[in-house]
């Protein structure tokens, strides 16, 4: 009986092919596996978030951002500007889209004007622009309504769109015809199956940097991070990829050890996690209140058990080490007496003897401690939280919210005391670079900040394109950071990326798309 | 005039759930916080106030509660079921299409798992098997997807029979229903033998088997005859509970094994505060539990006299 049930499995197996025909296709051509959790729903761009995470693959971008957040020339060979920054003027190269249609400065103008008429996120990141039109075949003219000395940053994310395809679209989030993903980018897409969990794009043979080092890349979809795991251990995939982060540190030292498995591992430029204080309630809006709660923070426990050890201790300064203007300032310590005696000095004492600190006047404190439930270190780094702040005598209520409600707490309603997040390394550069888009309160404004003095460097490095007066600026900003602590790095991690190494080489980690950015296609070497 | 009477109050009660069930599908949603706008793009994205507000307007939530309500129900009355936010499709389409994944997964499951699991109880039942209950009790305790785990870890990632998740090439999609739908079949298995053996006990208690037994007449005759036809008003009951909640999938197994079904469906509509495709997912689900519960009444008073008087 148990023979015969064997034998009815493995036949089952063998007719439905199970036994991993990618291998023979793998030989066939260079093909690149990835496994992703990233929830791919379907294949525009503009809509579905995740898919629009890979739209570098399909879609160049004038510029693009490198080591250090630094912007490198892309489709835009070169650029000056005028008028202060408020006019921008990009020289184009030779580059043609995946239909064979030359790209041209109206395809760049079609883009940029199309962009901030019908896709709401655009209108944001566009917001400064008054229009764009093309001089000639190859320049293209942007002119802005005001200086703005981050407007690169902001085209780092503008994937350039064929005219021909999009013009007749008025409704860009409900495109969903395969023409969508056309671009001029090193791959062409081929096919997704949401049934399958595959989405396959094929190298782009015209690509102006050269045909791509590998002849397919294969993103292989899973709803749990195990199963994913348990495909790269053995082999299904060759890699993993989730936007803006590494796996989790704490499951790194199961993996360490396996066979043929390798690990990229890089500083993060986005911080893995922060307390960000609500400046504009009571008593977060005091410095020295917030500067008494850094003081009872175990930084390098945070290091060591949620970062595994992938992390260090952060400075004050919030800006993590690797950008290009980092500037060192105090690191963060802790200090449970001067965290009781600026307590003590500001009035909040246990007026009732039960054990926790009171208002001072004497009414029952708590604070309330939001994090990301779909972040697990955040969820570790709550508990850790409230245990440090509860032994200085603050009652800590944990407040865990999904992204959507996290979204609505933290973005619109600011009804938060102090809440967990990251920040990643393009949301560090948004608004006026550095950070300065979390903290603004007329921007996304976690740390809800409305403080004169931050705000006036903010909008000076809005305006300014001088490098040299931006680096006074952005160092004055990390000393400001430093200084009124509107929110606390916890710790600055590293990302740990791995790999299988027997079938897979030459894997470069962007900082801001991770392996699957442009330096990774020219350097692979698939086995 | 009494049956006619009697086929009113009937009416009005289904009436009755399905207005609670609509309401509450339209509710449920709106109660829970998040600003599905806010969650269509990334978490980097900084939508200006009046960009928000035209969004709003756009997907009609700027409307006061009690006209999004009135609008939902004229939309169902005229079977639309609305254009999902984070899908930007119709409804109907993105659930058909879930639907029909969870539904090739699960109808069969269902189905054979109804089957055996009454075999199972009838055998254990007639034949004494406490050993065999003790089993099934404890098969029942572990939770499904920790079962599909587990079936994953060993039939996947140790001998390598099935893909950990997403079909290698569209043409062997069959070989990544096997786990799931084992997993499943198990589950319903184990759930019928458990609830049917406690129905076909009592039955079998009853004084007419003990004629049966007396008159000597063959034990499957008395089985299917004097057992199993008297119990199968509660089976059919029994059955049509399972086939609601086979149009629901099973969230959890189809996250185990990266099965887009309608329960990784529901679950991604809550993450994404997707209200359009929250609302219809529950309201096919009532609509379908509604439904096999009123034709299992009806079955089963076609089969058991004892019902109809």
């Amino acid at each position: 009986m148990k023979k015969s049930i064997l034998i009815s499995i493995t036949v089952v197996c063998l007719l439905a092919g199970c036994i991993s025909p990618e291998n023979e296709s793998k030989k066939l051509e260079r093909m690149f596996t990835i496994g992703t959790t990233m929830p791919i729903k379907s294949i525009n761009i503009f809509s579905d978030y995740y898919f629009g995470i890979l739209r570098d693959l399909m879609m160049d971008r004038l510029v693009s951002i490198g080591e250090g957040g630094t912007i490198h020339p892309e489709l835009a060979e070169s650029w000056e500007t005028k008028e202060n920054g408020k006019t921008w003027i990009f020289k184009l190269r030779r580059a043609s889209f995946h239909d064979g249609k030359t790209l041209t400065a109206e395809d760049v103008a079609f883009t940029i004007n199309y962009l901030r008429e019908k896709v709401p996120e655009y209108r944001s990141h566009l917001a400064l622009v008054e229009k764009a039109e093309a001089v000639d075949e190859r320049t293209v003219k942007i002119v802005l309504s005001k200086p703005w000395s981050n407007f690169l940053w902001n085209l780092a994310v503008v994937n350039i769109l064929p005219k021909h395809v999009w013009e007749n679209v008025e409704k860009p989030l409900e495109f969903v015809d395969t023409k969508a993903t056309i671009g001029n980018g090193p791959f062409v897409f081929e096919s997704f199956d949401k049934s399958s969990g595959l989405l396959v794009f094929r190298a782009n043979e015209n690509y102006w940097k050269g045909k791509p080092k590998v002849d397919k890349i294969v993103f292989r979809i899973f709803t749990n991070d195990q199963a994913m795991l348990m495909a790269l251990i053995k082999g299904e995939v060759d890699t993993i990829y989730f936007y803006a982060r590494g796996i989790d540190p704490a499951i790194v030292s199961g993996l360490l050890g396996k066979e043929n498995l390798s690990f990229i591992v890089v500083d993060n430029l986005g911080v893995d996690n922060a307390l960000w204080f609500n400046c504009q309630r009571y008593p977060f809006d005091v410095k020295d209140f917030r500067i008494a709660i850094s003081y009872a923070l175990s930084y390098e426990e945070y290091a060591k058990y949620i970062a595994a050890g992938y992390a260090e201790v952060p400075n004050a300064g919030f800006v993590p080490k690797g950008w290009k203007f980092y500037k060192e300032t105090r690191k963060l310590e802790k200090n449970l007496s001067v965290t009781n005696e600026i307590l003590e000095k500001l009035g909040f004492r246990d007026c009732n003897g039960d054990g926790w600190r009171d208002y001072p006047d004497c009414t029952a404190f708590e604070m309330k401690l939001a994090y990301r439930t779909d972040i697990v270190e955040s969820s570790r780094l709550a508990e850790f939280i409230k245990r440090d702040l509860e032994n200085v005598g603050l009652k800590v209520r944990l407040q865990p919210l999904d992204n959507p409600s996290f979204r609505q707490v933290l973005d619109r309603d600011k009804t938060h005391d102090l809440a967990i997040s990251r920040t990643t390394m393009w949301g560090m550069g948004m608004w006026a670079g550095y950070a300065t888009g979390y903290f603004d309160a007329r921007n996304i404004g976690w740390a809800n900040v409305a403080d004169q003095r931050l705000l006036e460097i903010i909008d000076a490095l809005l305006n300014e394109t001088v490098e040299e007066k931006r680096r006074e600026l952005i160092y004055k900003l990390q000393d400001i950071y430093a200084e009124e602590l509107y929110a606390i790095p916890l710790y600055w991690g590293k990302i740990v990326q791995p790999y299988r190494s027997d079938k897979v080489s030459g894997l470069v980690y962007n900082p801001m798309m991770g392996i699957i950015g442009d330096e990774t296609w020219f350097k692979i070497l698939i086995k | 005039m009494v049956q006619n009477f009697d086929k009113i109050i009937l009416f009005l009660k289904y009436f009755l759930t399905i207005s609670v069930v609509v309401t509450l599908n339209f509710a449920i949603p709106r109660v829970m916080p998040g600003d599905p706008i806010l969650n269509l793009f990334g978490e980097e994205a900084y939508l200006y106030e009046g960009i928000l507000m035209e969004l709003k307007r756009e997907f009609g939530l700027d409307k006061p509660l009690h006209e999004q309500y009135l609008l939902y129900l004229l939309n169902l009355f005229s079977c639309n079921l609305g254009f999902s936010f984070s899908f930007q499709r119709p409804v109907s389409e993105v659930v058909a299409e879930y639907m029909l994944r969870t539904l090739i997964l699960t109808i069969p499951s269902t189905i054979l798992g109804i089957i055996l699991g009454i075999y199972l109880a009838l055998l254990i039942v007639w034949k004494g098997g406490e050993r065999a209950m003790v089993i099934m009790i404890l098969i029942y305790s572990i939770p499904a997807y920790w079962l599909g785990m587990v079936f994953l870890y060993i039939f996947s990632f140790k001998f390598g029979l099935f893909p950990l998740g997403g079909a290698v090439n569209s043409v062997i999609y069959i070989n990544r229903l096997i786990l799931p739908f084992l997993t499943i079949v198990i589950h319903i298995i184990v759930l019928n033998a458990i609830m049917g053996r406690a129905i076909l006990a009592g039955t079998l208690r009853d004084s007419f088997v003990l004629t049966a037994i007396s008159k000597g007449l063959k034990n499957s005759l008395i089985l299917r005859r004097h057992v199993l036809k008297p119990s199968l008003a509660p089976i059919i009951a029994l059955a049509s509970i399972e086939f609601g909640f086979a149009f629901s999938g099973s969230t959890l197994v189809e996250i185990v094994f990266s099965y887009p079904g309608i329960g990784m469906l529901t679950w991604e509509a809550i993450k994404t505060r997707d209200y359009p495709i929250l609302q219809a997912i529950f309201f096919i689900i009532a609509l379908v539990v509604i439904i096999a519960n009123a034709i299992a009444d009806l079955i089963s008073r076609a089969i058991d006299p004892r019902l109809r008087s």
